[in-house]
């Protein structure tokens, strides 16, 4: 990302939201030895409860095959197949010796111009801060557009409290001083966690530099947190083109071929959308 | 609360406002950003933390990783477990992966064994008493002193536990079989993780240098070891130096997971990685790579081999009264033989002459490392390629990457060494470290990291207690029996037979999950335990062995256990285990257990303890020099330590690849060359390649040149070699019956996976039921079709208990035939028949 296109995005506060902090994430995919130590340090801390049985909000699928729901062709949440998280798990694509497989670990992306935010009609998601994207448990009732709406499927209806949860960023966590507990618990230390908008964050330099990857991490003075090395590979958006402007980040996978690489992450670099666009939810998903 | 939060927000914002950001704030769109009154949804989460009481525990399954975790106890109830990011060294932070993170979901099983049991239907019928701790201890001491008094003390039998995983639970295990004269068994070498090759080339147990190494290599060979998912703490170590633009190059069949995370991914067919190590070696020598200053100083390269019956010329030989352990080497400026002089640069490396022996006899004798070269003129890349499918040109180019990257290094698991001739593609490997002088330097080596046997201290007072009023070193000692002969009934190459045979009649399964993880499955439930007339099993779920038990007894979870200390090779530290939680039910500690037992056997003097605490402080006490000055109460303050090691991060022999010490070696020397009669009878002197001794399509346990004239009689029937293997969701059997993560793991049951070639030979489509079979098992379970799995190789992720296998078992097809040169020797873990179960056929058929 360049300098100017950091400016343009981060570099100034949300145009829509006015958040003057934005949370972000950086993810080396090359380093995900597909664990699932976020999943379940997610899973323990926040969805233990009847109603979030199937729910990871921090899911790990083995690309290309492996996908979390299954949506089987439908549009409707209600058919959507969320058990089997981890199908196809390890499964490569291509033929001896061209093979090819990655661990694409994705929590919610708080995106600056979330879907899920303008199709809520009780008006309980909303953007903090920090620039997290949170609903408000008290007024959601569960109309479930936003589960329609983000492109990621990063919001879960739960049946039992009828009413739809998400990544929170772990901000109490935040508060106290800790990163969220995918970063701090990946044990392959991939994840890389800090504030996009300010420019002398590592995580913004990391993601205007790349080179910078390979230096120790120095850590957030404000966030307790371990060294971890990046690879220096230009970093890229999963799926830009929905246009949402996520904030969480990828170094993608050296040893998968360009052209597959272009489906996922692919609009990144070559085009973080001029303006955030308007989203007319639900998008449909490309195929990949 | 708000308060605190504010400050938060202001202190994110001061820095972008230092910056002198240019914060013209437009009218939120949505309302979104004004401070409103009414989140208190938000208080509900931030809530959920308060009064959270943190206790620091460790891990400590057979798994390497020993990590350890904050267990987070809220109103008594363990609510989730962190990483405490504490260690010393920041690199090892974090450390522990998925399984750690749902321990407390194992704590609070509905499958925890609750109280003690009694069987009272058929073994396995599931028809159980409950009884009261008094009764079950009464009845097993009944039962031990009936057994006892009928076949003998010794055919009761401790399956031992893997001692550094919780030393004073654990290691109660051997002090129980001690004081009792009690049978036990062994671990490390039956699970198949010893590296044979270790104690044949360098007489160690096993040498490995600490993870951190890593991060000194410049280059790494990952052989035969699914990093990813077996040593899921210490992967990124790989990662990062990767990142750094070090080479990565993993050998192995599959292409697992490690293989899609490294640069260059080797598929060999399985079982021939020595012919590939050989190959490689062959292209350092032609290439003149090699480090004849290293081989020369260090290895059995220099010294003298007789040729008429292949034994070294020793001094004895030459002279008269000369010494018999002597070994002798050639120096070219005096013109004769010389008794060997360790790290000297005056020996010939390479030559053959006539030696006059003492009795004016002539023979003739070359330098090891000629015989050495000499083997190798059979391993040239054509040749390589022919035998591994590895393309030669590949051969040359690692080869040469290898041997020109200083240093560079090799982590080889135990993918190479569950073969029955796993011994001989050890010291394969191992020739190629020597070869390019990369043993003993820091960012170099021959590493295995499997089994979790490393102590980091010297437990023998704890272990074998010294007799009171005895002769100094008069110690209570249990009476060994390798768990491969009590599995697989003796050999007739067995060392010792004639002392160390005898039928068990009674097993105590301390070591964990024996019938369920044994491999010989088949033969252990046919035909041992009908002869086992107490099988008494402490477990904390139900596994496969509590099933099949005539007694269970409740044992605490690690989160119950008041102290324990553990170790490992993978990292260097001592660390303190502490529970946190009361004992639940009327589950007990080991210690405890033992101890009152012995109350019973009239040993209960002998024994001591009822109490890790005193079990920490002894071993802790008389543990020699690397836990010097480590204390309990100095554990108890820093949790971890560091224990004394010559180098950081450690690397094996730096000190004997300087000269400043020999190696444990009769010769002192690395010996690549090994002339005890068996080795000598087997050709195996030098590392050779053999082919696999069941799966291979050729003459099993022959020579390339032999073996490529003939077939396979068991293959033309069994064409597909069958590997159980380890899987990132459990660490053998345990966690694998805790629902969060089989959940993660595929449609959570077992899998026979497939290359989809051979799949569509047998009409088979993925989620089809097939059934894996051979002579000695079958096992029934879903397949899973993946390029992943080469043509002609079925695998099977294991660790399933018994309920949750649809038919058979995925041990069932595994035999273990023992290999003579494990036999040569028997020191319990160090050196013992070593489970070769990846060497095995089978066909499948869709059921």
């Amino acid at each position: 990302m360049s300098e100017a296109l950091w400016q343009k995005y981060y570099g100034q506060p949300n145009p829509k939201y006015g958040n003057r902090v934005q949370w972000g994430m950086l993810l080396d995919i090359n380093k995900c030895i597909g664990c699932h130590t976020c999943t379940m340090a997610c899973k323990q801390t926040w969805t233990s409860d009847p109603g979030q049985e199937e729910m990871y909000w921090n899911s790990v699928s083995t690309q290309p095959f492996g996908k979390y729901p299954r949506k089987n062709g439908s549009k409707n949440p209600a058919d959507w197949d969320y058990r089997f998280s981890n199908l196809y798990q390890d499964t490569p694509k291509g033929k001896f010796p061209k093979l090819w497989q990655f661990y694409l670990a994705r929590p919610c992306n708080h995106c600056a111009n979330p879907a899920c935010l303008p199709a809520c009609p009780t008006r309980s998601i909303y953007k903090n801060e920090d620039g997290i994207v949170l609903i408000d448990q008290n007024t959601c009732e569960g109309f479930q557009n936003c589960v329609k709406a983000c492109p990621y499927d990063k919001i879960y209806y739960n049946a039992v409290t009828k009413k739809s949860n998400k990544c929170m960023f772990c901000f109490p966590l935040l508060e106290k001083g800790q990163e969220p507990q995918c970063v701090k618990s990946c044990v392959g230390k991939i994840r890389i966690f800090g504030n996009l908008m300010d420019p002398e964050s590592t995580i913004s330099k990391m993601i205007r530099d790349p080179s910078l990857g390979v230096k120790v991490y120095d850590p957030q003075t404000s966030l307790k947190a371990t060294h971890r090395v990046i690879n220096p590979v230009e970093r890229r958006q999963y799926r830009p083109d929905f246009g949402t402007i996520p904030s969480v980040w990828y170094v993608p996978p050296k040893n998968v071929p360009q052209e597959e690489i272009e489906k996922y992450f692919g609009y990144a670099m070559g085009g973080l959308l001029d303006e955030p666009h308007k989203v007319e939810a639900p998008i449909k998903m490309k195929d990949i | 609360m708000t308060t605190s939060r504010r400050e938060f927000i202001k202190g994110s914002l001061s820095v972008a406002a230092a910056a002198g950001l240019p914060f013209a704030l437009g009218r939120p769109a949505f309302a979104a950003l004004v401070e409103r009154k009414d989140r208190s949804w938000e208080d509900g989460y931030r809530n959920l933390f308060q009064g959270e009481r943190v206790v620091r525990s460790i891990n400590m399954p057979n798994c390497t990783g020993s990590c350890a975790w904050n267990v987070i106890i809220k109103d008594g109830i363990v609510k989730r477990v962190e990483q405490p990011l504490d260690y010393p060294d920041d690199e090892y932070n974090p450390r522990g992966c998925m399984k750690g993170a749902t321990y407390h979901r194992r704590v609070y099983s509905p499958n925890r064994v609750k109280f003690p049991m009694k069987r009272v239907g058929p073994r396995g019928s599931g028809q159980w008493k409950r009884i009261s701790w008094d009764e079950a201890l009464d009845f097993i001491a009944s039962e031990i002193k009936r057994i006892a008094a009928k076949y003998g003390q010794n055919t009761i039998w401790i399956y031992p536990p893997v001692p550094a995983t919780g030393i004073a639970k654990q290691g109660a295990g051997f002090r129980f079989a001690s004081v009792n004269g009690f049978g036990i068994g062994t671990f490390y070498n039956w699970y198949g993780d010893l590296p044979l090759a270790h104690p044949i080339t360098w007489n160690v147990q096993t040498e490995e240098h600490e993870f951190k190494d890593v991060l000194n290599t410049k280059y790494a060979m990952i052989w035969g070891s699914d990093v990813a998912q077996t040593r899921m703490p210490d992967a990124h170590f790989f990662t990062d130096v990767r990142a750094k633009g070090v080479k990565l190059v993993y050998i192995a069949p599959y292409y697992d997971p490690t293989a899609s995370m490294v640069d260059e991914w080797v598929r060999v067919r399985p079982g021939t990685d020595g012919a590939l190590a050989l190959g490689f070696c062959h292209v350092v020598v032609k290439r003149g790579l090699t480090d004849e200053a290293h081989m020369r100083r260090t290895t059995s390269g220099p010294l003298l081999v007789r040729n008429d019956n292949g034994k070294y010329l020793k001094a004895a030989d030459v002279t008269e009264g000369g010494d018999a352990k002597a070994f002798m080497a050639y120096d070219p400026a005096m013109g004769k033989a010389v008794p060997d002089v360790y790290f000297s640069d005056k020996l010939a490396l390479t030559g053959t002459w006539d030696i006059t022996l003492k009795d004016g006899k002539k023979v003739s004798c070359s330098t090891a490392h000629t015989l050495l070269l000499k083997k190798l003129e059979d391993y040239d890349p054509k040749t390589v390629s022919e035998i591994t499918g590895v393309p030669a040109k590949d051969i040359e180019r690692i080869a040469v990457e290898y041997a020109s990257a200083k240093p560079a290094s090799i982590w080889a698991g135990t993918g190479i060494n569950h073969w029955y001739h796993g011994d001989l593609i050890g010291r394969a490997v191992i020739e190629l470290g020597c070869l390019t002088g990369n043993i003993g330097r820091q960012g170099g080596g021959v590493s295995p990291w499997a089994g979790q046997y490393l102590m980091r201290l010297n437990p023998t007072d704890y272990f074998f207690p010294k007799k009171e009023g005895g002769k100094p070193d008069e110690r209570y000692r249990a009476v060994p029996l390798d768990t491969a002969y009590v599995v697989n009934g003796p050999t007739d190459t067995m060392f010792n037979k004639a002392g160390l045979w005898r039928q068990i009649r009674c097993i105590w399964a301390a070591g964990g999950n024996l019938l369920g993880e044994a491999s010989d499955q088949s033969n252990l439930t046919r035909n041992v335990l009908p002869k086992v007339e107490l099988i008494v099993s402490p477990e904390i779920e139900m596994s496969t062995t509590a099933q099949l038990a005539d007694i269970v007894l409740p044992v605490v979870s690690w989160f119950e256990l008041p102290y324990d200390i553990a170790t490992t090779p993978a990292h260097p530290y001592i660390q303190l285990h502490e529970g946190g939680l009361e004992p639940m039910f009327e589950a007990k500690t080991d210690i405890w257990i033992y101890y009152e037992m012995c109350k019973r056997l009239g040993t209960a003097d002998r024994f001591k303890f009822n109490r890790p605490e005193q079990a920490i402080e002894l071993l802790l006490g008389t543990g020699g020099p690397q836990v010097k000055g480590i204390t309990l109460e100095r554990l108890k303050k820093e949790r971890c330590i560091r224990v004394n090691l010559p180098s950081s991060p450690y690397a094996s022999f730096t000190e004997e690849i300087e000269g400043k010490k020999k190696f444990k070696t009769a010769s002192g020397r690395q010996e690549l060359y090994k002339d005890e009669n068996r080795f000598i009878e087997f050709g195996e002197q030098l590392p050779v390649h053999k082919e696999p001794h069941q799966a291979t399509p050729y003459g099993p346990s022959k020579v390339w040149a032999e073996a490529k004239k003939e077939r396979n009689p068991l293959y033309e029937k069994y064409p597909m070699v069958y590997h159980a293997r380890h899987t990132r969701w459990s660490v053998h059997s345990s966690w694998r019956t805790t629902g969060e993560i089989t959940k993660l793991d595929d449609i959570g049951q077992p899998l026979l996976e497939l290359n989809p070639v051979d799949a569509a030979k047998r009409g088979i489509v993925a989620g089809d039921w097939a059934t894996a079979y051979n002579p000695h098992g079958y096992v029934k379970a879903k397949v899973k079709l993946r390029e992943s799995v080469p043509p002609g190789a079925v695998l099977i992720y294991f660790g399933w208990q018994r309920e949750q296998i649809r038919e058979g078992h995925w041990n069932a097809l595994t035999h273990n035939d023992i290999n003579p040169i494990h036999e040569i020797y028997f020191i319990p873990n160090v050196w013992g028949p070593v489970s070769g179960h990846f060497d095995q056929l089978c066909e499948v058929k869709k059921s």
